[in-house]
């Protein structure tokens, strides 16, 4: 959670240096920061967290495909972003009253959900490699902020999507010990934003 | 190999697909631009290399003009006007024929200066003698002879040698430039300055006129037409120097030439 809370400082401090795409990122780090609050408190009050998880990753969900929207410039994939919202609200809400359960990790959902954001990180680095404006200008991908947020994100979800898959599995049938799995997922957590805020400093010269 | 490690190795195997993907994205991207940019390179130097053709093309008819001019038509041109010199010694009646007779002569001599001029401009044989600093200093004298504008020339530290094709390039664009005043700028003094360093040599045209020269050449570079400016600037490019406009004051506008290693290859 620190390192959440810590990005969020410079990322306000610079947010008018963010376009409409770089402020869906700094909502993306505020919803984690809350996810991370909101996760410890809740595990102390209730002893259970789950259902808060569950409903911040289908949050989370949605501001990343808001801001997928924001940058994938085919109108197809445009339009199938914003039609993906409803089958995946549906899977969230047949996940957590039906399939999983409340009190435990939707991983039916979690995993959905990654390899949705997975394909259109995918879709938005081809979109970059295949830019013709960007190689007759001669800018190179590094030097945008918005490369960078989508690496972030892409070696994060890539990092947890196993996570994803396995976690429930673990939970119910207790068949090891997860904090190596988990320590990984960290690492692509800190790799995440330590990415963005490469981003960032980028957002700051392109604005300058 | 249990379930944990499966999970763990494919965990960290993702993470290391994910930043592997990152990377090459980066260098494919890279190497894209870099092969467009070497593209963009060989063409812009074979558009320089047409250019420069057709420039040359364009010089070596402009002396062939040029020497026909002055050795042809001026020759014969000096043969009639001896002629007539002569005539006029051997002319007797005194019915107004030796009048005629002069006026054809300062008629002639008239033609004979034009020619020179026109020859001159064609292909200044100063540039090929004397060097630049001096074939910049007749052009102003021949454009005193022709024009209203009182063009003045001043020169400082020109002992130096200025490669035969960019001197040929740097006096065109002064040529160019004069020509631009002429038309434009309804200016009544000019000046010409050379000065010229072992590294840089730099010449300042500068015109008292109206300061409309900059909206012309401004206008004339948004035309598709306009040929004078891009002249300008295409042999300046060829020969890597630049020029620099900025307003004059109280009126007018300066013109900043400056070419860097000017001087002839040795050997």
């Amino acid at each position: 959670m620190g390192i959440e809370c810590l990005l969020l400082i410079p990322f306000t401090l610079n947010y008018k240096f963010l376009d409409r795409t770089g402020k869906w990122i700094y909502y993306y780090l505020v919803s984690s920061t809350i996810y991370a609050v909101g996760s410890i408190v809740f595990a102390k009050l209730f002893h259970n967290n789950q259902w808060f998880s569950n409903i911040m990753h289908l949050t989370q969900f949605v501001i990343l495909s808001a801001y997928y929207y924001q940058v994938i410039k085919n109108s197809l994939v445009k339009r199938s972003i914003k039609l993906l919202l409803l089958p995946a609200v549906a899977i969230f809400i047949l996940d957590i009253f039906k399939l999983e359960g409340i009190f435990v990790f939707n991983s039916i959902f979690a995993t959905t959900r990654t390899l949705i954001l997975l394909a259109l990180g995918i879709i938005f680095f081809f979109q970059l490699l295949f830019d013709e404006d960007l190689v007759k200008e001669a800018v190179f991908i590094n030097t945008l902020p918005n490369f960078w947020f989508n690496a972030g994100l892409f070696v994060y979800l890539c990092g947890s999507f196993v996570f994803s898959v396995a976690f429930n599995l673990f939970l119910r049938q207790s068949l090891g010990n997860l904090n190596t799995v988990q320590a990984l997922t960290f690492v692509a957590g800190i790799i995440e934003l330590i990415l963005f805020y490469i981003g960032l400093q980028k957002a700051k010269k392109q604005y300058a | 190999m249990n379930f944990v490690e499966i999970v763990i190795i494919g965990t960290v195997g993702m993470l290391m697909l994910g930043i592997l993907v990152v990377v090459l994205v980066i260098f494919q991207q890279k190497q894209v631009i870099q092969h467009k940019l070497a593209l963009r390179d060989k063409d812009l130097e074979l558009q320089r290399e047409r250019l420069v053709a057709v420039l040359q093309g364009q010089e070596q008819e402009r002396k062939r003009i040029a020497e026909d001019l002055h050795d042809e038509v001026g020759a014969q041109l000096s043969v009639l006007k001896l002629n007539l010199g002569q005539l006029s010694q051997h002319l007797k009646t005194g019915n107004g024929e030796a009048e005629r007779l002069k006026e054809t002569k300062e008629f002639t001599d008239t033609i004979i200066q034009h020619l020179r001029f026109i020859s001159q401009s064609l292909h200044p044989q100063a540039l090929d003698n004397l060097g630049l600093s001096h074939a910049l200093d007749s052009f102003c004298s021949l454009m005193n002879k022709n024009k209203q504008v009182e063009i003045a020339f001043k020169t400082s530290g020109n002992g130096h040698l200025v490669d035969r094709e960019k001197a040929l390039n740097v006096y065109r664009v002064v040529q160019e430039l004069m020509n631009n005043i002429l038309k434009h700028a309804q200016a009544t003094e000019v000046l010409i300055t050379y000065h010229s360093t072992p590294s840089l040599l730099s010449i300042d045209v500068e015109d008292n006129g109206n300061g409309r020269l900059l909206d012309s050449l401004d206008q004339s570079r948004r035309k598709t037409g306009s040929l004078g400016l891009k002249n300008i600037e295409s042999r300046l490019n060829i020969i890597g120097g630049s020029i620099n406009f900025a307003k004059r004051t109280p009126t007018g506008t300066v013109a900043q030439i400056r070419v860097e290693n000017y001087q002839p290859a040795i050997g």
